[in-house]
């Protein structure tokens, strides 16, 4: 039962990428050429929301406790060469 | 995915030992308060940023059209995104679309009897994030035909002015920059979703470096790429009035 979680929330975040406009290739260009800020506006707002979510949870000792993911030195580094070359040339 | 999963076995050593820190452990402060400060930092700087969008002005009126019509702000579809981000670790998942097409691959290459050194082992977790992604196709595909635009895919105006009419160039470009993304994101450990938006909340230092060094990266990219021709961003956006059913 729970992995059906997994596809609901897949759906609910993919219907709202589309809504918000992130699918669009002039909003993610805009946002890289520092035009547009709208996709940099959703993303941080999600970091935002979910970042004070986590602190509250954690100040009021309820357990819901994020992953965190590992710090790994020069794999960052290629990793996010890689990455970044990928959504410059390719807008998504 | 699969190109990855050959070179994991390099890849894995890169960097050596992982470590799980956080910046609150480096300042030494509780992680609570550290991550309410980032998240009002956050929402601070993006409503700055807000006032000062210079495509605003050039977006669509669509002030007049139903909800499910028009495109969404940023505020409403970003509380969104926070939220299904928390409910996965509610859950005791995490949402990452790089993991989740890793896991997906996993689950697609065991029907063939293969298994990824990437991935060892399936489960129920592995399930989540494959069925994660399996859900973003039906889910953009709804918010599209209740939007009313569903239909044959065509050159971006912004890509056409400013490259190629070329629809094999388009879908090259998309595809080559996929395949960079999905074994960069594997490489340097997580994706716009899995290293910045769901990485950044819970202030892992590996998140912020990889999520710094990809945006600084695209913005790089994307800047020599467009190079001399930056003022198309506006232009083509106000000339075509790119909306969601065109761009």
């Amino acid at each position: 039962m729970k992995m059906f979680t997994g596809l609901i929330i897949g759906a609910v975040f993919g219907f709202a990428m589309h809504r918000g406009g992130l699918i669009r290739y002039s909003r993610i260009m805009g946002t890289l050429l520092m035009r547009d800020f709208k996709a940099m506006n959703f993303m941080f707002t999600g970091v935002a929301v979910t970042a004070i979510l986590y602190g509250v949870f954690d100040l009021l000792n309820i357990g819901v406790l994020p992953r965190i993911n590992g710090y790994f030195g020069i794999g960052h580094i290629y990793g996010g060469l890689l990455f970044g070359v990928g959504m410059g040339m390719s807008g998504l | 995915m699969y190109v990855y999963d050959l070179i994991f076995p390099f890849v894995s050593e890169l960097g050596g030992e992982q470590r799980f820190i956080t910046w609150a452990m480096i300042v030494d402060v509780r992680y609570g308060y550290a991550a309410i400060i980032s998240g009002m930092f956050f929402l601070a700087m993006v409503f700055t940023l807000d006032k000062f969008d210079p495509s605003k002005k050039f977006d669509q009126d669509q002030s007049g059209m139903p909800l499910l019509k028009r495109e969404w702000g940023w505020l409403s579809t970003g509380v969104i995104a926070g939220l299904c981000i928390f409910a996965s670790t509610a859950l005791g998942e995490y949402l990452s679309f790089a993991g989740g097409f890793l896991a997906l691959g996993a689950h697609v290459a065991s029907l063939l009897d293969y298994t990824m050194q990437s991935v060892p082992s399936l489960s129920e977790s592995t399930e989540w994030r494959a069925l994660l992604v399996v859900g973003l196709f039906p889910g953009a595909l709804l918010s599209s035909y209740l939007a009313g635009t569903v239909d044959k895919e065509t050159v971006t105006p912004l890509f056409k002015e400013a490259i190629s009419s070329s629809m094999a160039l388009r879908g090259g470009s998309v595809f080559s920059g996929a395949v960079l993304m999905i074994i960069g994101a594997l490489i340097g450990g997580g994706c716009t979703t899995g290293a910045f938006m769901s990485g950044w909340p819970t202030l892992s230092v590996g998140s912020f470096a990889m999520g710094g060094v990809f945006f600084a990266t695209a913005m790089l990219t994307a800047h020599v790429i467009y190079f001399g021709r930056y003022h198309l961003v506006l232009g083509v956006k106000e000339r075509f009035t790119l909306n969601l059913a065109n761009d």
